[in-house]
């Protein structure tokens, strides 16, 4: 019996191809790490190679510690590929400014929450933004797309998951960054005890990047 | 005359530029020096800007006298207010405030990346744009989105320029020749590489490439002797490449452009190039490289940018005219622009 079907391609991303088909008799999510042209090969499978291992384990994990994510049916590193649940719902990118002041206070506090027992347990997500998060159809989240994350104990690279993430609701969206970080803060907080070492380093992070006003600076 | 005309000024760095530009889009004139550090040194920002001071009349009298219009035409001074090395922003704005007081005409102080992207559209005719600059000063991932230009993805620490420039100059490879184009050095040698050097690392951090970890490494494997130049060179580049066209493509596919512009001095590396055309070939995009006059640092895009402005209503007094070394690009508001997408 053929294990997977990969049915019609539903995104193509630049981290890999999207197909949604079946595993067995479910409907599911297959990603494939695609082989990119402007890779060197050696370069290419090395990355690949990675990221898809590393994707499978932190699926597993971050499910264990209780934090949504599509549960992990199957993994063909020979293909860089995984199988897992299709996740019914929208990106929470997409929506954003259709939901109301309310619930996106209360989700981003859930997602602060959810990432503050990641960070407890040494887990970075590694690209979190409001396109790697997923609202379900019952209105629970789900995160996903953990290609670029790692388990360290490193505190430079837990703040720096959270520089970037605020930089990039900043570019996304200007008139939500306060109620979505000011509530997804206050979910960290309350998960993970270490928060305030962590949200210092944070802004050292940026005041080291490029051109930050030096009156910034020297507070 | 009726067409509005803008003297630009650009001194952020290594180049004191002037430039005419006429509201329509024409460039009459595009003049510029570069400071060239001593050989093996870095730019000095106190003796690049004495050399702008020595040079800067001579390449403002040029400008004047081959754009064939005379002062009196002149109807804006626009200058680049930063971001950029103190003493060097002083001399352009010091001049820029003279002109403007003496001619009797506004003045408008312009952010040096957002005139890149501007005269990157001009030139290229591009729209809407996913803009990546790539230089000594920037390596950042730029689109328009609800009036300013924000930043989907730049460098953690140092830029792409940097990163070549550091890596011959601590190798004793550097020639007598503007730390601008260092990089050519290392385009020249990767063509003769052909390995990847396993232990140079690779770091993308969500949009973010950070290049200070591969160039430390790069610089330790390059004296331990063990790989010939070559290849580490090729590695260097490869590496580098990659890990800025793939947070492009991660940028491309989550705002959904069509346009990917490329500008900054280190645009002028062909295989940058070709790697970024062979990125944007699945995604139904295209790719503009912005010519090399027009990509390194220039005059011509600040004047254009300072009519974009000014024509928006931007006016500055000369109090307003305080140079901003840290000025970022995502701090700039863009009344010229009208939001294209709401993405």
């Amino acid at each position: 019996m053929k294990l997977i079907h990969l049915g019609s391609v539903i995104s193509v991303g630049a981290e890999a191809v999207i197909y949604k088909g079946y595993f067995i008799d479910r409907e599911a999510i297959i990603k494939k790490r695609v082989k990119k042209e402007y890779r060197n090969p050696t370069l290419d499978e090395r990355i690949r190679t990675l990221r898809t291992r590393r994707e499978a384990t932190l699926l597993v994990r971050a499910r264990s510690l209780g934090v949504p994510v599509p549960l992990l049916y199957y993994l063909d590193l020979s293909d860089y590929t995984i199988v897992m649940e299709y996740v019914d719902g929208e990106i929470l990118r997409d929506i954003v400014d259709e939901i109301s002041v309310q619930e996106l206070s209360k989700l981003s506090e859930q997602l602060g929450k959810f990432i503050g027992l990641l960070h407890e347990n040494r887990i970075i997500h590694g690209d979190l933004t409001t396109s790697n998060v997923m609202l379900r159809d019952d209105r629970s989240l789900c995160l996903i797309d953990f290609g670029l994350g790692n388990v360290t104990y490193d505190v430079e690279e837990y703040a720096t998951e959270i520089h970037l993430f605020k930089r990039a609701l900043k570019a996304s969206h200007p008139d939500k960054f306060n109620v979505i970080f000011e509530n997804f803060i206050k979910g960290y907080q309350s998960t993970y005890p270490k928060a305030s070492i962590v949200l210092e380093r944070a802004s050292t992070i940026e005041l080291r990047g490029r051109y930050i006003e030096k009156d910034r600076r020297r507070k | 005359m009726s067409l509005l005309h803008a003297l630009g000024i650009e001194s952020t760095a290594h180049t004191f530029a002037c430039s005419i530009v006429s509201e329509d889009g024409k460039i009459l004139v595009n003049e510029h020096v570069r400071f060239t550090p001593e050989k093996g040194k870095g730019i000095h920002p106190r003796e690049a800007a004495n050399f702008f001071v020595e040079n800067a009349s001579k390449v403002v009298e040029t400008a004047i006298r081959k754009s064939g219009i005379s002062l009196d035409d002149i109807s804006l001074i626009a200058f680049a207010q930063g971001p950029g090395l103190g003493p060097c922003l002083r001399v352009g704005a010091t001049i820029a405030r003279t002109l403007a007081l003496s001619l009797n005409v506004p003045i408008v102080g312009v952010h040096h990346g957002i005139a890149h992207i501007e005269i990157g559209k001009l030139l290229t005719g591009m729209h809407d744009p996913l803009t990546v600059i790539v230089s000594g000063g920037h390596t950042c991932i730029v689109a328009h989105n609800a009036g300013r230009y924000r930043i989907y993805g730049e460098t953690l620490d140092i830029t792409l320029g940097n990163l070549f420039d550091v890596f011959i100059r601590e190798l004793g490879l550097s020639k007598k020749i503007p730390a601008c184009k260092m990089g050519s050095i290392v385009e020249e040698l990767a063509k003769k590489g052909k390995t990847i050097v396993e232990e140079l690392p690779y770091t993308v951090k969500g949009n973010d490439v950070s290049y200070s970890g591969l160039l430390t490494r790069a610089i330790e494997v390059a004296k331990g002797g063990k790989y010939p130049i070559e290849d580490i060179c090729f590695s260097l580049q490869e590496i580098a490449f990659s890990m800025l066209c793939e947070v492009t493509e991660r940028a491309l596919t989550q705002l959904r452009k069509r346009e990917v512009l490329l500008t900054g001095g280190v645009c002028a590396n062909k295989r940058l190039q070709e790697m970024m055309r062979d990125m944007v070939s699945i995604h139904d995009a295209e790719v503009a490289v912005v010519p090399p006059e027009y990509s390194a640092d220039n005059a011509a895009m600040i004047a254009w940018t300072g009519i974009l402005a000014y024509k928006a209503g931007i006016k500055m007094s000369i109090k307003d005219t305080f140079i901003r070394p840290r000025w970022r690009l995502d701090e700039v508001d863009t009344p010229w622009i009208s939001d294209i997408s709401g993405s």
